[in-house]
């Protein structure tokens, strides 16, 4: 059952070659989960973010510098090596710095039918970015709808919410059968889940979610009990990752990061305006740092997250230089502190140093089993 | 080698420093002297203070480079130790890290981090936001933040209408916010001043640069630094559009007159970035060898700071500048600012429109190649340098890279600087030294 999530994960391309030619369809790459997929999606679209390979590279080396984040270079050279030929288009919101470049290399150097920036708020907590977000959401539904010649109706986006809405509600049933210790099922596996669901159609991705939900309670070989971590950081587009970590010692029990909850933890609410309602979900969704700058509710969402899932310990996984982040963890590692959650950050890079990885967290494990005693 | 111009003192360069000094030292005495004192990052538009009353403001980026040229390497170095002793990434925004330091610290180059009244800031790269979200933390006075991102990247100058009034609204949120906050009257004719005085500062120095255009050029690098920072920071003031009217005038005498900031002035470049302010000499050691560093986009504050986009969203680097502008309203001041502070973010962070900008200034300011600083220490100016440089290349433009942080001299590596700027001299012409 977990074998058709991993196999999306470890073909994505494959998947969304096929896809196109099935359904005859186009294909859009996205940089950042706070481009409103569900816009595409009623536009008859298959959104898949765009992930690196984690392969050696010096394809992006010419057109970011080194001081921007491992993903976003690794992003920018699986596109110039060819990986992601299949794309009819890319869009990006304004998110981060990092990722605006490598959308901006991509379109300069890899030029495709289509290629769409949105605005977004860098204030999402302000009361006048919903006004603004609309208004930006509008402007990208009016541009798909010019490039594809189809007029998104109410029930396309209907039907693209409520499609991304069950896809989430799944997900979250999912996450909540972490709660149990041991685990029914491993962090790698989750991860396997989650990210499958960035990269594919999400209302076959739900089909087989419901199927593994219904087929879990009935596993045979669950994960054993372990140590509980969570996980907090950006993105992670590796399995073998997370199957390190556990491998250590360690249940990943949940996680707060853009590949992982972060993704779906929030639904579209509807509204008679269905763009407004899109809009505020990505207004509303846990925020990622760079965007949590008037209220920092990212602290206590973590906290929270923390706490309901009864983690033992919180491992940062840090892009190499990744601002937002860098800005967050100190915050985050005082306020677990005195929460009495220990902390570990793990940094990470293009590739990943497999040896250094495994010390580090078995080390962090160890500190934590003797907080445990 | 001999000189081929003459050469005078620029007289308003004088006043450029005084005033720089008068600002960031008077954010020490202006609680002592009944003035209010904000604290923000310098491209806030701080002529919405103006309203409230007598204020100074202590600019982040400003208060960084005193710490590094005044205050010297050894309080630099207490300062960046002292942000990485509390968990904070080297990688992190330069300017930042010393500011914090200081704060932390509670030490500046003349005497202690002076207590604020609110923390005003602008949310525009990714590091400012989050830069001040702990300032403000750290002082628990009220503080209130805008945005000013720009939102597309589509290689021109056009602004949505939207995302102005996004930017409108949140400045008049912001004046009814300041009225909430400190129970006072709001002046909105000294607004109006404020942003008048604002585009007149911006529109001499449009009209500096534009002169600046001239062989033998009258200014060089190190005259600009004055200049370009008032244009960021206290540009609303009386003051400072006197001091640029004195520049435009000295200006315009020199070129008129052929004198030349480098009397040897045979070649002439660019500088993209900004400076490693601990190492300025850098530019002392190009200058001697009779090349005029001309400035750069960010030293021109982006080279036609007072134009509006056009509606075909083209750049027009000789277009004369536009005195019609002068805003008659408050509405109309805070409008023309808005659109500033969405042209500035565009050209930085527009790839496309950077390099056009920087093709078509390269060429009309007569700049034999370009010299790219490639800072660690910051990202935002960073966006695009690395396409920019390539593109421009490509056309054929010489080009040189460094990399370094502009305030961590741990970053620094002169011989190796050095060597590149010796291969990149000559490969554009210039002889060798004979040592």
């Amino acid at each position: 059952m977990l074998e058709y999530f991993v196999d999306i994960v470890e073909h994505r391309h494959e998947y969304a070659r096929d896809w196109k030619e099935r359904t005859g369809g186009k294909v859009i790459g996205f940089f950042c989960t706070y481009v409103p997929e569900e816009i595409m999606y009623a536009a008859g679209i298959l959104p898949v973010r765009i992930l690196g390979g984690m392969e050696p590279q010096d394809y992006s080396e010419s057109h970011i510098l080194g001081m921007y984040c491992p993903f976003c270079r690794d992003c920018l050279a699986e596109g110039l090596k060819g990986r992601y030929d299949y794309l009819d288009g890319v869009v990006q919101t304004r998110s981060c710095q990092h990722m605006l470049q490598a959308f901006q290399s991509w379109t300069i150097h890899i030029p495709l039918p289509y290629s769409y920036f949105m605005g977004m708020p860098s204030l999402v907590q302000a009361d006048r970015a919903p006004t603004f977000m609309r208004a930006e959401t509008g402007d990208f539904a009016r541009s798909l709808e010019a490039w594809t010649g189809k007029t998104l109706r109410d029930e396309d986006l209907d039907r693209a919410i409520e499609t991304y809405n069950t896809n989430r509600r799944l997900l979250r049933k999912l996450y909540e059968l972490r709660k149990a210790d041991p685990p029914i099922i491993s962090g790698t596996e989750v991860a396997a889940v989650v990210l499958s669901s960035c990269i594919s159609d999400k209302a076959e991705h739900s089909r087989k979610l419901e199927e593994l939900l219904e087929a879990l309670p009935r596993r045979s070989d669950p994960p054993s009990s372990a140590t509980r971590i969570m996980v907090v950081g950006s993105e992670n587009q590796s399995l073998e990752l997370f199957r390190l970590i556990e491998d250590a010692g360690a249940n990943i029990v949940v996680d707060e990061m853009c590949t992982g909850s972060r993704y779906f933890w929030n639904e579209v609410v509807p509204q008679e305006d269905r763009l407004s309602a899109i809009a505020q979900r990505y207004l509303d969704r846990p925020p990622c740092p760079l965007k949590d700058v008037l209220e920092r509710k990212r602290l206590e969402h973590v906290l929270n997250m923390a706490r309901d899932f009864n983690v033992a310990g919180v491992l940062f996984l840090q892009q190499k230089f990744c601002t937002p982040h860098e800005f967050d963890i100190p915050a985050l590692a005082e306020l677990l502190k005195e929460n009495a959650i220990p902390t570990y950050a793990l940094e990470l890079d293009v590739t990943m140093h497999e040896g250094s990885i495994r010390t580090r967290t078995e080390a962090f494990l160890e500190m934590l089993q003797l907080e445990l005693v | 080698m001999s000189d081929l111009y003459k050469t005078e003192r620029l007289e308003a360069y004088d006043w450029g420093k005084e005033l720089r000094l008068k600002h960031l030292k008077g954010t020490g005495t202006a609680r002592d002297e009944g003035r209010f004192l904000a604290i923000g990052n310098m491209n806030f538009p701080k002529e919405l203070l103006i309203g409230l009353g007598d204020f100074e403001y202590l600019a982040g980026e400003p208060w960084s480079v005193s710490i590094n040229h005044e205050g010297g390497p050894e309080l630099t170095a207490q300062c960046l130790e002292e942000v990485e002793k509390r968990g904070y990434s080297r990688d992190l925004c330069g300017y930042m890290r010393v500011y914090w330091g200081s704060m932390f610290l509670g030490r500046g180059a003349w005497g202690p981090f002076p207590t604020p009244d609110l923390v005003t800031f602008q949310a525009d790269c990714d590091s400012r936001g989050k830069w001040y979200q702990k300032v403000s933390e750290h002082w628990g006075v009220p503080w209130y933040c805008v945005e000013g991102t720009h939102h597309s990247v589509d290689g021109t100058t056009k602004t949505k209408e939207h995302a102005l009034q996004y930017l409108l609204d949140q400045y008049t949120d912001f004046i009814e916010w300041l009225k909430v906050t400190f129970h006072k009257e709001y002046d909105y004719g000294k607004l109006l001043e404020g942003t008048a005085n604002a585009f007149r500062s911006r529109a001499y120095w449009g009209e500096v640069v534009q002169l600046q255009r001239a062989i033998p050029g009258p200014l060089d690098y190190k005259l600009l630094l004055p200049f370009y920072m008032a244009i960021e920071y206290y540009a609303y003031e009386d003051e400072c559009v006197a001091m640029m009217k004195a520049l435009r005038d000295e200006v315009k005498y020199r070129v008129e007159n052929q004198i030349a900031a480098v009397p040897n002035e045979r070649f002439r470049v660019f500088h993209e970035g900004l400076a490693p302010w601990y190492a300025l000499y850098l530019f002392t050691y190009i200058r001697q060898r009779g090349v005029n560093i001309l400035g750069g986009s960010h030293n021109y504050n982006f080279l036609l700071p007072v134009q509006k986009p056009t509606e075909d969203g083209s750049f027009a680097p000789e277009d004369p500048v536009n005195w019609d502008g002068v805003p008659k309203t408050w509405q109309e001041g805070i409008r023309f600012r808005a659109m500033h502070q969405l042209y500035v973010e565009k050209v930085i962070s527009d790839t496309r429109l950077r390099t056009n900008v920087l093709r078509v200034s390269q060429q009309a300011w007569k700049a034999q190649g370009i010299i790219f600083m490639y800072d660690r220490g910051c990202e935002f100016f960073n966006i695009g340098q690395t396409e920019v440089k390539a593109a421009l290349q490509k056309e054929g433009v010489t080009t040189m890279v460094y990399e370094t942080n502009r305030v961590d001299s741990a970053e620094w590596a002169w011989p190796q600087v050095q060597d590149a700027c010796d291969s990149f001299l000559e490969s554009i012409g210039v002889p060798q030294m004979v040592s």
